[in-house]
């Protein structure tokens, strides 16, 4: 039987205390109306939501308020009350209310009490999307936003419907380890891998129910695999090889500056456990490529690439642009010419993190103003390009003045999830946005929490690399650790497929 | 007189012991105290008690946390100890007289807490584990209360698991306890077999379970999640305390049982006195043996090289700028991280540039020590490097010793710098975040209430005599950290803001200490821009500035430098004494022992 990685110990002892806690729950009286908009944490006023999604629950941003009445109407009938400190909605009475006015809206009444003064704001409205989101969830790593060092972290699968949280691999298990790059085969939750770095270093695979534990270093790449991404047919997994650095900023708005001096694209095929690469994107001295990312029907991959004829000083003309290279499955082989899909650098910006669409329409991309690591990077923004006229744009309702990045797609190709530093200006948080069929994004919406505004404070870990999981994953965690722990690693060769 | 000591001897001898470890903590090591609190940070809310009630030995953990948060007073923090150290040997004698122990061993009751004590040295062996022996003693004495075997098995039944969810490990203590109490009353026979078998297979199935509900590693569980700071590492100190806790009353029952039996013995053989005399001398030697190892913990428990850095920590925490420079004037220190703590302690005062080759030196990196994945010495160097204005390097170091801290605690004393770093960088909704948890303690509530009232108000915060300041220095053109070229950064320091006298300080020391006297002469002339800076140069700057006179083959006495006579004839000594034998022992004494000329040429 697989064990959850759910500390029962918690749940208990958090079930208990919340027992024991009481809310605050006033009638309102005396209600003073304004003409204006609460100030509401997260906020939610106006974003497109699925129906499946937990419930939207928020707060006054203002430590004065001490309780909240909310009245939320659908469209289409039905609502729901929450009253207290902050909303705290019935999970089974929000999807009830969501799935009824699934194509409409929800409208929110807030009333808050003040210095014993109850105010009525102005009310705001919530969309439920006819596009069903296809997840079960989220996974995402957790970790501080330090600097080289990392404490507590771990890669972790959280419920959309609800606000349940678990621990796929925690580093409490195998402890000094670094997981990172967690990623599924089109979200799913059988086919994905994720690297541990650290003493006990490896990259896990998980295919076809069979978990490899891998040792990627060869002799003929520049190091060990770095960022993945699945072919749609799940037995090749292209990925980059880096040899990251990073600098420190002097100045306050930029802390970190995270470069490679090496880096090569290559694919994984799963079966034969080798890797393949070709010397169009493999030991090229003179360009830089990363980031690679399969396109939805497999035959190509996009990756980014850049001259590698930089130094740290020059490092603000190090502009990556999008290319691709076909890939033929079935001979393992790669296309003989690379093309460049947009040459950004022209513009003076650098793209990081294709990410295609699953039904093959559009592509969403990181642009900054130079370098390969987006996330310490403030101006970082979401673009999107269409791959059937091959315009882009960037996606200005998602985007924000600090950090926004790190985006993946739900298997629909109806959502998208991303990491922004909009919060605060250094905690990365998971931000969710509805992309419509010509490829406008709605305002995103933060992750909910049962109680955010206390939950978000309190958390001192940023969210990275989140992508959607179509189902929840069962991973034994323990016995895991206990591999990882051992010096068994399977040893895999690099064949050149030119 | 004598009728009192003989009456009260006992308490008098806990009282002792209490006083002493009073001692032992607020005289002898007042900077393990300072080092344990900055380690951890106890936070009123309810979700970290959740958190501490979610696995085995939280209870202990979260009691323990509670009171180390209290260090922040070293009186208090010493008291605390104290009492903690009473209340175990206290529990210890107790227990050991429920095992029959006569009055005469009391002494031995002070084994397992000096012990403690000892194993203590280990600044990674925490409260927790003390906390839950102190629970696991007091089960003991409950056990002791139950009379019938129906009652004491459900007593286990029903109260091992608890004991093991509140007390961890430290569960061993009592089921060890209940073995030796079960033996020594029945004999040992089936059942007393039967009894402790049982046991002990009951207590690792509570162990199993306790895994298989935690997200740790067996080992861990199984010694006491946070009773050890390494959460990879089964500490043989903690095996022991939990062994001689459970051995010890046992030990004293045994003793005494033998010698009453001897002393049967010896009554029947008529000679009454002799038997007497013999429980005397064993009572002496015993009060003599824990004399000793009490002398032993105070001399080899504790790890001189670590606790001296320690030490420097915490004056330097405390900015007792002067308390630094007299412990290195007593002892010399050679770590980079200690010697950059004195020199930074010297820069405070003023006195850098005057006394700094009166101690030791190296390199640049007794100056600013480089960044290395270890907890102390970038904690420490984090201070450095914010009171010189490199606020982003502050920042790093600071965020990179909150993450270095093994048993993923936070810090009230780095957090608190990681609001200044970012209140100063005007990054308020961080600084915010962090205020709010700060906020929740005891320790810091008041700082950042304070603190508090800066958030969003540049005006305030440039209006702040500190903070002001250090907005001030820091650079605002950017540039890449970089650390062979420290004496750049620090040029760049200085010239943002040519107020910053530590900048230029650090920078012609710099120099010297990199033997770069060319960059030294070509940057001397930048004091001038420095408002008060004294015309006649201090006197490593005189020493380096004849020594460069006279390298370019120029005569002492046509210096054009504002260098003294005083130094210029001493220079002259120097050259004579060098070019007859460059190893006289009269270049390492006297003036010449602290002088730069002594850095230059035998500091390899």
């Amino acid at each position: 039987m697989t064990r959850k990685h759910s500390n029962i110990g918690i749940a208990m002892c958090a079930a208990a205390l919340m027992m024991t806690m009481t809310m605050c729950s006033e009638t309102p009286q005396n209600i003073k109306d304004v003409n204006a908009e609460a100030k509401i944490y997260p906020d939610y006023a106006g974003v497109t939501i699925p129906s499946n999604i937990a419930p939207l629950n928020f707060c006054i941003d203002n430590d004065s308020v001490t309780c909240l009445d909310v009245t939320i109407k659908g469209s289409k009938g039905g609502e729901i009350e929450s009253n207290g400190q902050y909303t705290d909605f019935d999970v089974d009475e929000w999807h009830k209310l969501c799935e009824a006015n699934k194509g409409d809206s929800l409208t929110v009444s807030v009333i808050a009490k003040k210095n014993d003064i109850w105010t009525k704001y102005k009310d705001f409205s919530i969309y439920i999307s006819d596009d069903t989101m296809e997840a079960y969830g989220l996974t995402y790593r957790r970790i501080a936003p330090g600097y080289e060092v990392y404490g507590h972290m771990g890669i972790y699968q959280r419920n959309l419907s609800n606000f349940e949280e678990e621990s796929i691999m925690d580093n409490n298990e195998v402890y000094g380890a670094c997981f990172n790059c967690h990623t599924g085969n089109k979200t799913s939750n059988q086919d994905y891998l994720f690297h541990v770095r650290g003493d006990n270093a490896a990259t896990i695979v998980n295919h076809n129910g069979k978990t490899d534990i891998l040792n990627t270093k060869t002799d003929k790449t520049i190091g060990s695999l770095v960022y993945p991404y699945w072919h749609p047919d799940g037995r090749y997994v292209a990925f980059s090889s880096n040899t990251t650095r990073q600098s420190f900023h002097m100045t306050r708005d930029t802390r970190i500056e995270v470069f490679d001096n090496e880096s090569d694209i290559m694919v994984y095929d799963t079966e034969k456990q080798e890797i393949l690469f070709t010397p169009l994107t493999n030991n090229t001295d003179s360009t830089l490529e990363t980031f690679p990312a399969f396109s939805a029907d497999g035959k190509d991959i996009f990756f980014c690439a850049a001259s590698s004829n930089y130094n740290p000083a020059s490092m603000k003309d190090l502009w990556y642009d999008l290319c691709k290279i076909s890939f033929d499955a079935e001979k393992r082989s790669f296309g003989s010419k690379v093309d460049t899909v947009i040459k950004m650098s022209t513009h003076g910006k650098s793209i990081s993190h294709p990410r295609p669409s699953y039904d093959g329409r559009y592509l969403m991309f990181t642009v900054s103003d130079f370098g390969t690591f987006p996330i310490w990077h403030k101006e970082a923004d979401l673009w999107m390009l269409d791959l059937q006229t091959g315009k882009y744009w960037p996606m200005d309702n998602a985007n924000s003045d600090n950090t926004d990045s790190y985006h993946n797609w739900s298997i629909d190709s109806h959502w998208f999830v991303f990491t922004s530093r909009r919060d605060d200006g250094l905690y990365t948080r998971l931000y969710i946005a509805h992309v419509d069929k010509n490829g406008k994004s709605s305002k995103p919406f933060l992750l909910p929490q049962r109680n955010p505004k206390r939950y978000y404070d309190a958390l001192l870990d940023s969210y990275n690399t989140p992508d959607f999981l179509i189902a929840k994953i069962s991973q034994n965690q323990k016995a895991l650790a206990s591999k990882l722990l051992s010096p068994e690693r399977t040893n895999i060769e690099a064949v050149n497929v030119e | 007189m004598k009728n009192i000591v003989g009456k009260y001897w006992q308490s008098l001898l806990t009282l002792t012991f209490g006083i002493g470890v009073f001692i032992f903590w607020y005289i002898l090591y007042p900077y393990a105290l300072s080092f344990q609190e900055e380690l951890q940070l106890f936070i009123y809310d309810s979700q970290y008690l959740i958190e501490r009630l979610g696995y085995s030995g939280g209870v202990s953990v979260y009691i323990a946390e509670f009171l180390t948060q209290f260090y922040t007073s070293l009186t208090a923090g010493a008291i605390i100890l104290a009492v903690i150290f009473v209340i175990l040997q206290q529990l210890t004698w107790k227990v050991a007289k429920n095992e029959g122990a006569d009055d005469r061993h009391y002494p031995l009751s002070f084994v397992p807490a000096v012990f403690l004590l000892y194993s203590m040295g280990d600044e990674n062996i925490l409260l927790g584990l003390v906390v839950a022996t102190i629970i696991a003693l007091s089960v003991n004495l409950l056990y002791t209360k139950i009379e019938t075997n129906r009652w004491k098995i459900a007593a286990i039944a029903i109260g091992l698991p608890i004991l093991f969810w509140i007390a961890s490990s430290a569960a061993y203590i009592t089921v060890g306890y209940i073995i030796i109490r079960e033996i020594r009353k029945n004999g040992i026979n089936k059942e007393s077999i039967l009894l402790s078998i049982g046991l002990i297979i009951y207590m690792i199935a509570i162990i199993i379970v306790c895994y298989r509900m935690s997200p740790y590693q067996f080992y861990r569980v199984a010694s006491g999640i946070n009773f050890y700071r390494y959460r990879h590492i089964v500490s043989k100190a903690e095996i022991a305390i939990l062994l001689i806790f459970t051995i010890t009353p046992a030990i004293a029952g045994f003793i005494t049982k033998w010698q009453n039996e001897k002393c049967v013995s010896a009554s029947k053989n008529n000679s009454k006195t002799k038997g007497n005399n013999w429980i005397t001398r064993t009572e002496t030697l015993e009060a003599i043996a824990i004399a000793l190892c009490c002398i032993f913990v105070v001399r080899t428990g504790y790890d001189e090289r670590k606790y001296d850095i320690m030490e420097y920590d915490m004056l330097l925490r405390r900015h007792s700028w002067d308390k630094i420079i007299e412990k290195a004037e007593k002892k010399q220190a050679t770590s980079p991280t200690e010697v950059s703590t004195i020199n930074f302690a010297l820069a405070m005062e003023g006195r850098l540039t005057d006394r700094m080759f009166e101690f030791y030196q190296k390199n640049s990196e007794g100056l600013m020590p480089l960044y290395k994945r270890e907890l102390t010495s970038t904690l420490m160097a984090n201070e450095i490097y914010f009171r010189i204005g490199m606020i982003n390097t502050a920042q790093r170091f600071a965020f990179e010793s909150l993450e270095s801290i093994p048993n993923h605690q936070k810090s009230g004393r780095i957090m608190r710098r990681l609001v200044e770093t970012n209140m100063i960088n005007g990054q308020y909704e961080v600084a915010e975040k962090y205020i709010k948890i700060l906020k929740k303690t005891f320790a810091y509530r008041r700082w950042a209430n304070e603190m508090e009232g800066y958030l969003y108000n540049d005006e305030k915060i440039d209006k702040h005599p500190f903070y002001g300041e250090m907005r001030r220095f820091r650079v605002t053109e950017d540039f890449l950290y970089s650390d062979n070229e420290m004496d750049q950064m620090l040029g760049l320091l200085f010239m943002h803001n040519n107020d910053n006298r530590m900048a230029l300080e650090y920078l012609l020391a710099c120099e010297l200490l990199t033997k770069d006297i060319g960059h030294f002469m070509e940057y001397y002339p930048l004091t001038s821009n420095l408002k008060g800076y004294p015309t006649v140069p201090p006197r490593s700057f005189q020493e380096a500035m004849i020594y460069a006179w006279i390298n370019q083959g120029k005569k002492i006495q046509d210096c054009p430098w504002p260098v003294s006579d005083f130094v210029k004839q001493n220079m002259a000594k120097f050259g004579q004494i060098y070019m007859a034998d460059k190893n006289s022992q009269q270049l390492q004494e006297g003036y010449f022992a602290t002088s730069y000329w002594n850095y230059l040429f035998f500091e390899r």
